[in-house]
């Protein structure tokens, strides 16, 4: 046992901890799983924002954060690729599992970056130094061809050895000897707090931080629904705040009382100062937890495709998630656990180690994050890694699927809105949305919006869930719209408009004139392949938009219909040929 | 009395006491989605009882029966429906923000779909055709009596349903011949079903009277 638990340590003493860590390994995992090229700059975006850069985009002032047009005029040769979370932990499977080779307890925290405790192994290895270069030379190794650029950082706590990860030479070692934490730290600039806690949630926040405007952050802030999310928004909010105050590096940041720190900027600030003064960051207390609270799930017939392990895992995740909630607990790590068919009676178990980041104040995983992880490191075994050599897939499916929650801390939860805001209802709704856009797309579950327009199908937008509901103002609902249907508006408005006919008295059908006359009184309409009597009408109201774009003009006469069975219809005439559109059933 | 009845060897407690003791608190039947007046006065349970799966046609009776539920807090689903004018509901009291739209679910996943609806929403309405196989059908019921969800069908069901709302007449006003439109318009309800819904029920549900708007 090593002493990665915490328990009964204080806080004051830091784990020493050694951060395995492949810088811009977004792009790394686009390049290796040919999603880009290997010779070009290559940017990783999200929503439009670089999220991650090649080393020779950055040279030409590609930067995180950055808009798309903005990178793409700092380097115009720069080959875009987009966010694939999936791909980097699957991907990143192999450096994980020869990592784990070495040592029990390895720690992911994001693709890129693993920790593990370093007192048992580097005794075992002959010290700090050494335990590093052999595990760089273990993971530069595992691709002979286009050795990968690991660094490693072993210092005491996790923040300050993925400090000192990130200033390793490429495939070195940078060891901050045991004491010398403080004297490593005081060095750096405010700034290294989110470039190392905040992993790729930062990017998301600056949309909102890099215009500068403290307004918007908070607005973001209350907008983000992902605790580590909250986490970096309220780190990156905290850094502006300092440097406005004058406080530039983590010196300064140390050197302030602890008390007067917390009383000015609140937990955020507690933990910002607890990592400038070196000590752990770890939560309080955690502790192990019970094993009553793993959850697990045989799985026949055995997993093999990565959807339905997705769908499986998101379900399990949800359940360790409820579970813990009823004992008020909330998980920092979590163990998840497969067994696979290889052909013997008990299978082969693999396992991989979960480490939530930004834990400091931002409480356990959530389902959601939860779900994510587990999927991804499903899809990490099942669907193998060929393109990082060792290609260790799998060679049956998972026949059974555990969740082991390593480290619990208590729940300091969140607060439901009394009035409005997110309430347990709305949660749940939100997970089923989740599910259902899993397994069918994100635009398969959509919320309408009222938008305006004269025709029925243009009342109402479908705008995917999770989406912003901003329609544009010109298509707003509040603006007059002359030609519109008098209310009640019809309860069925067809996607497709069906063919029908409006005969007069003759039984021939009816025309409108140019001037938007009906030639004859109507009499009879067509409805589902049967004549019909109508017994009373109005109309035709005549509709004519766009005049002046020949393409998109359209000129229509609409008649309300009441037939004799009491249905009301909506018949438009248009081009000489009669449709029905909508009716009030 | 309890001493003459452990004396003569007789059961301790009345059947009235045995039923009073062993009673849930709650029945399942009396927890039930709030609905509009003149429509509950309709339903056995003078609302929607959770749990149950309800057969509705028209659409506009859909909307009535959406409205009030969704009004205090339940989110409801639609799926599979694409004809259904989503303006009208937003006349007849349906909120949009706790509503979702499944457009049209492939048929293989259809179950599966609702199945996670059912799970997490109190309403949920099913489109004619998106489930039609009896397997499914009698699954979907189940879950959605576990859950406590009701399970609105818009257009045929596979098995019996616990209620039945069927149109059948229809007055409408305002609209001459030749002149005028639609203005108030409300509709005969006919109720029937199984259970306490069996015996048939009439009224009369009002859907729309925009004196005023025209």
């Amino acid at each position: 046992m090593c002493g990665c638990r915490m328990t009964g340590a204080s806080p004051a003493a830091p784990v020493r901890t050694l951060v395995v860590w492949c810088p811009d390994w977004p792009v790394v995992a686009a390049v290796r799983a040919g999603d880009a090229p290997g010779d070009m700059p290559v940017a990783i975006f999200r929503a439009n924002r670089v999220i991650a850069a090649s080393a020779t985009a950055r040279a030409d002032g590609v930067r995180r954060a950055m808009r798309r047009r903005d990178a793409q005029s700092r380097c115009p040769e720069v080959e875009i690729v987009d966010d694939d979370p999936a791909r980097d932990v699957r991907l990143f499977e192999p450096v994980a599992a020869m990592v784990d080779a070495f040592t029990p307890r390895v720690e992911i925290v994001r693709a890129g970056h693993l920790q593990f405790a370093t007192r048992g192994p580097s005794r075992y290895f002959g010290g700090d130094a050494v335990l590093g270069s052999t595990i760089a030379e273990a993971v530069s190794s595992l691709d002979p061809v286009q050795p990968l650029d690991v660094r490693i950082g072993i210092a005491d706590g996790p923040f300050t050895a993925a400090l000192a990860a990130r200033t390793a030479s490429p495939g070195g070692v940078r060891v901050v000897e045991p004491g010398d934490t403080p004297a490593f730290l005081q060095r750096y600039p405010i700034d290294a707090l989110v470039a190392v806690e905040g992993g790729r949630a930062v990017t998301r926040a600056a949309r909102g931080g890099t215009k500068a405007s403290a307004k918007a952050t908070s607005k973001a802030t209350s907008k983000a629904s992902h605790p580590s999310e909250v986490h970096a928004m309220a780190l990156l909010e905290l850094v502006g705040l300092l440097h406005r105050l004058g406080v530039h590096t983590l010196a300064d940041l140390a050197a302030l009382p602890a008390n007067d720190v917390l009383a000015r900027f609140g937990p955020v600030g507690a933990h910002a100062w607890t990592i400038a003064t070196g000590l752990d960051v770890r939560p309080l207390r955690p502790r192990s937890a019970p094993p009553e609270l793993t959850v697990a799930t045989e799985c026949d017939p055995p997993l093999e495709r990565v959807d339905t392990a997705a769908f499986v895992a998101r379900g399990l995740a949800d359940d360790l998630c409820a579970r813990l909630a009823t004992y008020g607990v909330a998980c920092t790590c979590v163990l998840i656990e497969a067994r696979v068919d290889d052909g013997t009676p008990e299978g082969r178990t693999v396992g991989r180690r979960w480490r939530h980041d930004g834990t400091g104040t931002s409480g356990g995983l959530t389902p959601q994050a939860l779900g994510e992880r587990v999927r991804w490191q499903l899809d990490g075994w099942l669907r193998g890694a060929s393109a990082v050599g060792l290609a260790e897939r799998l060679t049956g499916g998972i026949t059974h699927l555990r969740l082991v929650p390593e480290e619990i801390v208590a729940d300091t939860g969140r607060q439901l809105a009394l009035w409005g805001g997110a309430s347990a209802a709305d949660e749940r709704a939100a997970r089923a949305f989740a599910r259902v856009q899993a397994l069918l797309g994100p635009d398969a579950v959509c919320m309408p919006v009222a938008t305006g327009g004269r025709r029925p199908a243009e009342l109402v937008a479908l705008v995917p869930w999770g989406d912003a509901r901003d329609i544009p103002t010109a298509a707003s609902a509040d603006r007059p719209w002359p030609g519109a249907l008098p209310a009640p508006r019809p309860t069925i408005v067809h996607p497709l408009p069906i063919p029908t006919e409006v005969c007069g008295p003759g039984g021939t059908v009816l025309r409108v004139s140019r001037r938007g006359v009906l030639d004859e009184d109507p009499v009879s309409v067509v409805l589902d392949g049967r004549v019909a009597n109508i017994t009373a009408w109005a109309g035709p109201w005549p509709l004519e938009e766009r005049w002046w774009d020949v393409q998109h003009a359209r000129r229509q006469a609409r008649l309300q219909l009441i037939t004799e069975t009491g249905r009301a219809v909506l018949a438009v005439c248009e081009g000489g040929t009669w449709w029905l559109e909508a009716a009030w059933e | 009395m309890s001493a003459v009845a452990v004396s003569t060897g007789r059961p301790v407690l009345s059947l009235e006491e045995l039923r009073a003791r062993t009673a849930p608190v709650s029945l399942s039947g009396e927890r039930t989605l709030p609905v509009r007046s003149d429509l509950a006065a309709l339903l056995p349970g003078e609302g929607w009882r959770r749990g149950s799966v309800v057969e509705i046609t028209s659409p506009s009776l859909l909307f009535v029966s959406l409205a009030d539920a969704l009004a205090q807090g339940s989110w409801a689903a639609l799926v599979g429906t694409p004809s259904l004018g989503l303006a009208a509901a937003s006349d007849h009291g349906v909120t949009f923000d706790r509503l979702a739209v499944v457009v049209a679910p492939p048929p293989e996943l259809a179950a599966t779909v609702v199945a996670a609806l059912v799970d997490a929403l109190d309403l949920v309405v099913v489109g004619a055709g998106v489930i039609s196989r009896t397997v499914d059908a009698r699954r979907l019921a189940a879950r959605a009596r576990e859950r406590g969800a009701v399970l609105i069908v818009h257009g045929r069901w596979p098995e019996a349903v616990d209620v039945r709302l069927s149109v059948t007449g229809h007055h409408t006003d305002g609209l001459g011949v030749g002149h005028g439109h639609l203005s108030s318009w409300s509709v005969e309800v006919e109720a029937d079903g199984r259970g306490a819904a069996a015996r048939r029920r009439r009224g009369m549900v009002t859907l729309a009277c925009v004196a005023g708007a025209g």
